[in-house]
């Protein structure tokens, strides 16, 4: 464990660097935004918990055709492709899910998880490839787990809370760009590793 | 264990582990993830208060509570797991986040038991996390070393598939119960709808667990146990 803390401290730290869209780009659309379109949009919790959960069975449909795909093209389009759609969308598509529509808020938060899956489907690959495997689950486990403690369980509650300090309703768009953006320099320095055995 | 031997696992011990892998995780993202779509109704039932914003605020703190364990339980099960084999680790994960489950299910709550109630649902959070922690860097491991050069893509994915149907069968039972029991706007679920999925978690737990103890260790890991220097 020591080994894995030290040595690859720089892998666990670019694991945590990835994973911080990954879990804040997670539990804000898929848990989050049903009570949000509840308290926000003011729409019934059940036309919610529905919306949710058609955008859950699209997003478990789309994740093995991204991971097959990312086999083809590599792992990092897909990865940046996530992190920029979430940096240029995340903003419009809160005031879509705030108008009080239901099909707007349907659409939106079916984009958020549309762009969520191009991340999901290629992640489990890319965090397996960065480490060799005698300390995978252990530096996997940690610099995953530490990301999503810290910024992706809290998500909802910091969602809440910056709408509560701002006043604004979109304000849960700024913490999905800020993590977006940095995810998306993480990726830009790692290396493609889709056609290089596992260590 | 010899590269020969890594390389002729068979396409259908591949596809065993892969399932096996992922029912597991299924039921385990369901108990975690369930809670969140129940925040509303754990606001009210533990939380009660005159301003609902800060009763949410409570109930979301306990949601992000269950992954400040998460760390811990990474450590703990990411060790076992490194030495012993992900499989062991994998099934003790299981049975930890069905008890707790089933624990937050019956859990009093605040209008009978007063400060106890969310004291306990607090604990077992707690322990809730300390179980998806030990999962999640488990079981990613466990499918990705299974899958055949050039398919890891494909095959990891279905950790993330896993995981999503958790969710979705949490999102899904929530809509199911709102739509049927005819709640009012400003309550998701409710007591009904915590027993249910605590009856659920009672029967997926043993499932689950059941399936875990038949998965075949992943050839990395056996040998990781074994040998100081595989890669």
């Amino acid at each position: 464990m020591i080994e894995a803390l030290t040595s690859y401290r720089r892998e666990a730290l670019t694991i945590f660097g990835l994973t911080l869209h990954n879990t804040v780009a997670y539990y804000i659309p898929i848990i989050y935004m049903t009570t949000y379109i509840v308290w926000v949009a003011k729409l019934a919790p059940s036309s919610a918990l529905w919306i949710g959960t058609s955008c859950l069975l699209v997003f478990v449909i789309l994740i093995p055709i991204w991971g097959a795909l990312s086999d083809r093209i590599g792992r990092k389009p897909l990865l940046l492709l996530s992190c920029g759609g979430y940096i240029i969308l995340a903003y419009p598509l809160f005031m879509m899910a705030s108008s009080g529509s239901a099909t707007l808020a349907l659409i939106a938060q079916m984009l958020m998880i549309v762009f969520l899956s191009f991340f999901s489907g290629a992640c489990p690959a890319v965090y397996s490839e960065i480490l060799p495997t005698r300390v995978r689950y252990t530096a996997l486990s940690i610099g995953y787990n530490i990301a999503v403690a810290v910024f992706g369980g809290f998500a909802p509650f910091i969602a809440t809370w910056l709408i509560g300090v701002t006043g604004s309703n979109l304000a849960p768009s700024y913490y999905l760009i800020a993590a977006a953006t940095i995810t998306f320099l993480v990726v830009l320095r790692i290396p493609e590793t889709a056609f290089e055995p596992l260590r | 264990m010899t590269a020969a031997t890594l390389a002729t696992a068979t396409r259908a011990d591949n596809r065993k582990a892969v399932i096996a892998g992922t029912i597991g995780n299924v039921l385990e993202w369901y108990d975690f993830g369930v809670y969140g779509y129940f925040a509303t109704t754990m606001s009210q039932l533990f939380f009660p208060g005159d301003d609902k914003t800060i009763s949410l605020l409570k109930a979301f703190a306990v949601f992000g509570v269950g992954f400040v364990m998460r760390p811990v339980g990474s450590v703990l099960f990411g060790i076992y797991g490194d030495r012993f084999g992900r499989r062991l680790a994998l099934s003790a994960v299981i049975f930890l986040m069905a008890f707790s489950t089933v624990a937050i299910g019956l859990l009093p709550t605040y209008a009978q038991a007063g400060v106890l109630a969310p004291i306990l649902l607090v604990v077992f959070r707690l322990l809730q996390g300390l179980s998806a922690g030990g999962e999640w860097g488990g079981s990613t491991s466990y499918i990705v070393e299974y899958a055949p050069e050039g398919r890891r893509g494909f095959i990891g994915s279905w950790q993330q598939v896993s995981v999503g149907s958790g969710f979705l069968l949490g999102s899904l039972s929530a809509a199911l119960l709102s739509s049927t029991f005819r709640l009012k706007r400003s309550f998701l679920g409710g007591g009904e709808s915590r027993s249910c999925s605590a009856f659920w978690s009672a029967f997926s737990g043993p499932i689950s667990a059941g399936g875990s103890t038949t998965r075949p260790s992943s050839p990395r890991s056996r040998s990781a146990g074994k040998s100081q220097r595989l890669h």
